[in-house]
């Protein structure tokens, strides 16, 4: 097998995933940018705003205008559709806009780039659909529809796909519970009323057609008791390993901690407690999330292994084996282990 | 005097059939175990190795007896919406002719070793397991299941479809030996030369249909399990699916039977009445039957072998271009071989020389091309090239 | 005059060949096809939902679920577009780099194996099946000396690779991609040039670049249509500029070429790994992380990065809000998801045993089409 020939995409390479520049382009500039300039001069004032971030262009464009947008971006070369999809921004920190956003990222073979365009929209408001430019657009709007309940104007098929059909509920939309709702499952009948799920021949249009499940859900499982009571006893909470990987409000760097910052690395925060006892530096050793999945918060569990309360080293889930590892250290250093 | 006939024609022909059956079924069994270990001894695999090892058993030879045990032994379900006289007949109306014709193989020298000697044979047989597709079209039909229907469908177009090529490549043999009787054919073979030569495009023929008769690679459509589940008889279980497959296995055993009695010289080994013809064998006494009877039996081994060999071979083919294969391509072919044949015969009565010799030496030619075309070295492709530069 | 009598077939979602629980509505006349509707969602899991209640490094192990018989690819589909995100791909150390490669490539020679395999079986050809499960079995025994998982890797992190490389695994590497050319050789002796195989194939669910393209449809299919189109060059990510491989195309888009495509994908990827056994031995050992935070907190903003899945652009599009340790919003864009969609347009006119092949030329797995 010989040396291949470069094919012409290869004398563009991609652009490289940089954090934004330090000094943004503003809505125009990135309007002119050569990738994009020509479409965006075609769709005239359709494109309401503009962003860049990672090397990313994001143009965010009028609901209404969105299918002449996409067309002129499809003439300009854009003629793949890489992917289309719903967000609900109802849950979006600071978010004053309307309640779903649609992602549009097109592809260019000539530019070899990408670049993706966005519409905002409320729960009843239409979106116009693009599958009159891309095929491709239709299965990707249903599954749209199906996760957000967002409608599209001139779909020809505008039907759940990935739910069935009757399914009552919008799965992705932000107020959807995590858990799921009752889909009539009869695995847990002392749990589930009689009746529920999907009925035979449901349209999906009556309410009644699916039993949502508004109780309390029983937890089933129980805890180790054993383990519960001796941690009890050693002053901590019961474990939770689920809690693993969070971060706590209490985590930040103190007076007294500066290395309590999740934020910093492992040698980073070893060398500011160096001149430490044995429990600040067990203590910065630790993930410093305070998640409390091994029964105590950061310090607490510090001060335990300190004291000699517990002498298992493996609790700190989120410090993985590099926490574990330097905790042995200690340990051994200290002529506990 | 009655009790002659009683004895000539009914006590010993149903001792003699019964023998024979017994012993063809038991090779049927046992094939279900022979294919499963030689399909996986060619896909790098074991095969059923397990069963029997408690009682010292070697090989997994007991599947033989465990394979029965099961299909008896399961429950046998009915589909509630099924139409009940068909379904039950269906698994039994292929089983039945297939069981039949086995009185009408001969599997050694005559007498003993010939059930029934009826000078129609072959025309016998071939009427007999041509009636084994009603079957296959009721137990489809009566399932009441749309892919059971469209591979009984399928089973009937192919099989009758195929019926054609099948009976046509006969009639070259037919007419060089002149004879329907299967005894005389296999004599005549001895005491010239084996078929395969004179009639090697109905060797061909025949080898091809039959596959496609039993409804085995690369013809299995009927049962294509990647289209149809399991074709027809999807929705049978237990005994009746086990009579399903009896009923193929032993049309598999018939149609290798008729092959090495039509083209490969059946219990004998002689070429222009050399070597062990029916009368050198006869000189032997039974020892000498069961030497042909033996022969006999490995040569329809080797046919058997070679389905198996097909099946881990072969892709399945479409079902349009089953159809083109069998009335494009095997039907001409098959009437062009008897249009040859009958000139050359002729020719050779009109101008006094022996027109099987010419077919021979055309046959053994065309065997040997294509051995050189098959063994000729031939450069290693370099596959990147291919894609790329297409 | 003559009236056609239409037939409606369920194909799947409890079928052989239907490779999941996909299900096909058929309308037949007789066994022609005159109208094909994939229905799809039996194996929804909801994995998008997941996303959103997890933290990052959470997610991996969930991303594995979506493709399974590729999960590498998975992994370095999402940790790719995390650290995309974090604006950390230059810290990715050369070492991590080349051990994603390989892992992805053993990926897609698994993937293609496992394709091949089933594609074959659908078509009747029996053998193939275990010969590609043969070789299969080998490279999951590679996955599962590195990471004690055969199917379900969950072999990357966030900013590099959980272990490093077990001692003697470069030698297990270098003893299979030896032999793999030739199994590669085996398989095609029995299929490439048997004329049953090509019948079957050949003109067989036709597909021209022009409608590829708009089909969205990316991978192996793209290519047989004649695009020569692949993420690794055309925009490269971790190592792959400074690898050498051809991106073979097909002529006719139809599911011959779609097969001599992917097993030219095979020898490809095969050639990759031989390429990188040197590369890894010259880096450091240890070196496989990236020094960035326990915590992934990316900055707020959005990011598509793809990769090239075996089957196709793989996809992950994240919304961060800056503030939580988890997604806001992860969207996939699964390839086997889009490439279904052009089914019906493949399979019209065709006959039943066609869409057999059709669905397996697709390469298709339910677990990522549905998430």
């Amino acid at each position: 097998m010989t040396d291949a020939p470069q094919p012409p995409q290869q004398s563009k390479p991609a652009v490289p995933a940089a954090p934004a520049a330090p000094a943004a382009r503003s809505v125009e500039e990135i309007k002119r940018d050569p990738l994009v300039a020509q479409a965006c001069a075609r769709s005239g004032d359709a494109i309401i705003g503009a962003k860049e971030f990672a090397g990313e262009i994001s143009l965010t464009v009028a609901r209404d205008r969105i299918a002449d947008v996409a067309r002129a971006f499809r003439d300009d070369g854009f003629n793949y559709l890489v992917d289309l999809s719903g967000v609900d921004y109802s849950k979006y920190p600071a978010w004053t806009g309307e309640r779903f956003g649609v992602s549009y990222t097109l592809y260019s073979f000539t530019k070899n780039n990408r670049v993706r365009l966005k519409v905002t929209t409320d729960e009843s408001t239409p979106i116009p659909s693009v599958t009159s430019v891309w095929k491709t657009a239709n299965w990707h709007e249903r599954e749209t529809f199906d996760m957000f309940g967002i409608v599209f104007d001139g779909h020809p098929n505008l039907e759940r796909i990935l739910m069935w059909e009757g399914f009552n509920g919008h799965p992705l939309r932000k107020d959807f519970p995590i858990r799921g709702i009752d889909t009539g499952a009869r695995i847990y009948p002392e749990v589930f009323p009689e009746g529920g799920g999907p009925k035979a021949g449901s349209t999906g249009k009556d309410v009644k057609d699916v039993n949502i499940y508004k109780g309390e859900w029983k937890h089933y499982g129980t805890w180790p008791v054993a383990e519960i009571q001796q941690r009890a006893a050693i002053g901590g909470q019961p474990p939770a390993p689920e809690l693993a990987g969070v971060v706590a409000e209490t985590a930040k760097p103190t007076e007294e901690a500066p290395w309590h910052d999740p934020e910093k690395a492992l040698p980073e925060r070893m060398e500011l407690a160096k001149a430490g006892s044995l429990k600040d530096k067990l203590f910065a050793a630790m993930a410093q999330t305070d998640c409390t999945a091994c029964g105590w918060d950061c310090e607490g569990y510090a001060e335990a292994l300190a004291k000699g309360e517990t002498k298992d080293i493996t609790l700190c889930v989120p410090g993985e084996d590099e926490t574990e590892s330097m905790l042995k250290q200690l340990m051994a250093g200290a002529g506990k282990a | 005097m009655t009790q002659d006939l009683l004895l000539r024609y009914l006590i010993w022909p149903l001792v003699k059939f019964l023998v024979a059956f017994i012993i063809v079924q038991v090779i049927v069994a046992a094939m279900n175990w022979v294919e499963r270990r030689l399909l996986g001894l060619m896909q790098a695999r074991l095969g059923p190795n397990r069963v029997g090892r408690e009682f010292g058993i070697p090989w997994g030879l007991a599947q033989i007896v465990a394979d029965p045990i099961k299909f008896i032994l399961k429950e046998d379900i009915v589909p509630s919406s099924s139409e009940k006289v068909a379904y039950f007949l269906g698994p039994m109306l292929p089983l039945i002719p297939a069981f039949l014709v086995f009185c009408l193989i001969p599997y050694g020298p005559p007498p003993t070793f010939v059930v029934t000697h009826v000078n129609v044979g072959l025309l016998l047989i071939l009427a007999l397991t041509s009636t084994g597709v009603y079957g296959i079209i009721l137990g489809g039909w009566a399932s009441n299941n749309k892919y059971s229907l469209m591979g009984g469908l399928r089973s009937a177009a192919q099989m009758v479809s195929y019926e054609v090529p099948f009976g046509l490549s006969i009639v070259g043999v037919l007419m060089l030996c002149g004879s329907f009787d299967l005894v005389h054919i296999i004599n005549y073979q001895a005491d010239h030369i084996w078929n395969l030569f004179p009639q090697l495009i109905a060797a061909f023929i025949f080898l091809v249909a039959m596959n496609a008769e039993n409804n085995r690679t690369p013809f299995d459509l009927p049962e294509a399990e990647s289209e149809l589940v399991a074709g027809y008889h999807t929705e049978y279980s237990a005994m009746k699916f086990a009579f399903f497959m009896l009923a193929e296995y032993s049309s598999m055993m018939v149609n290798c039977c008729l092959m090495v009695s039509l083209f490969f010289g059946g219990w004998t080994m002689a070429i222009n009445g050399y070597g062990l013809t029916t009368g050198v064998l006869r000189g032997m006494g039974l020892l000498g039957g069961i030497l042909g009877a033996l022969i006999f039996i490995t040569k329809v081994m080797v046919f058997m072998l070679m389905y198996i060999w097909f099946r881990a071979t072969f892709p399945r083919f479409r079902f349009d271009q089953l159809m083109d294969l069998g009335w494009k391509w095997m039907i001409p072919l098959a009437l062009a071989n008897i249009a040859v044949t009958a000139i050359v015969v002729l020719l050779g009565d009109q101008f006094d020389f022996q027109g099987e010799v010419v077919l021979s030496i055309a046959g053994a030619a065309i065997i040997v091309f294509t051995l050189i075309l098959l063994l000729r070295p031939r450069a290693k492709v370099t596959h990147a090239r291919r894609v790329s530069e297409a | 005059m003559f009236d056609v009598h239409e037939m409606e077939v369920n194909f799947g979602p409890q079928h052989p060949s239907t490779h999941g629980v996909l299900r096909v509505i058929l309308r037949i006349d007789g066994e022609r096809i005159i109208d094909a509707k994939p229905i799809i969602g039996y194996l929804h899991r909801g994995t998008e939902k997941l996303f959103e209640a997890m933290s990052y490094p959470m997610c991996i192990p969930h991303t594995d679920r979506m493709d399974y018989v590729a999960s590498a690819t998975n992994n370095l589909g999402f940790v790719e577009t995390v650290e995309k995100l974090m604006g950390i791909t230059k810290q990715i150390p050369k070492r991590a780099q080349l051990m994603r490669v390989m892992l992805s490539e053993l990926q897609r020679i698994s993937s293609h194996l496992l394709w091949l395999a089933t594609h074959a079986i659908d078509i009747g050809a029996m053998t193939p099946f275990f010969y590609c499960f043969r070789e299969r079995e080998q490279v999951l025994d590679l996955f599962e000396e590195y990471c004690g998982a055969r199917l379900t890797l969950n072999c990357m992190r966030i900013g590099g690779m959980p272990d490093d490389l077990p001692p003697g695994w470069l030698d297990g590497v270098e003893k299979f991609v030896d032999k793999f050319e030739d199994a590669v050789d085996e398989y095609e002796s029995l299929l490439t040039n048997n004329r049953i195989w090509k019948k079957r194939t050949v003109g067989i669910g036709v597909i021209s670049p022009e409608d590829a393209i708009d089909w969205g449809i990316t991978g192996p299919p793209l290519r047989g249509s004649g695009v020569e189109w692949d993420l690794r060059r055309a925009q490269p990510y971790e190592c792959y500029p400074e690898l050498k491989f051809e991106i073979p195309i097909g002529k006719n888009g139809d599911t011959y070429d779609r097969y001599l495509v992917r097993m030219e994908e095979m020898r490809q990827s095969n050639w990759i790994l031989k390429q990188c056994i040197p590369l890894v031995k010259k880096t450091p050992a240890g070196d496989i992380k990236a020094k960035i935070s326990r915590v992934v907190r990316p900055p707020e903003g959005e990011v598509y990065h793809s990769i090239e899945s075996p089957k196709g652009e793989l996809g992950y599009y994240i919304i961060s809000d800056g503030k939580s340790q988890s997604a806001y919003r992860c969207h996939v864009r699964p390839p086997s998801f889009v490439n279904l969609q052009a089914l019906p347009a493949m399979a019209k006119g065709h006959l039943v045993s066609d869409l057999v092949a059709l669905i397996g030329t697709i390469d298709i797995v339910l677990g990522e089409v549905d998430r």
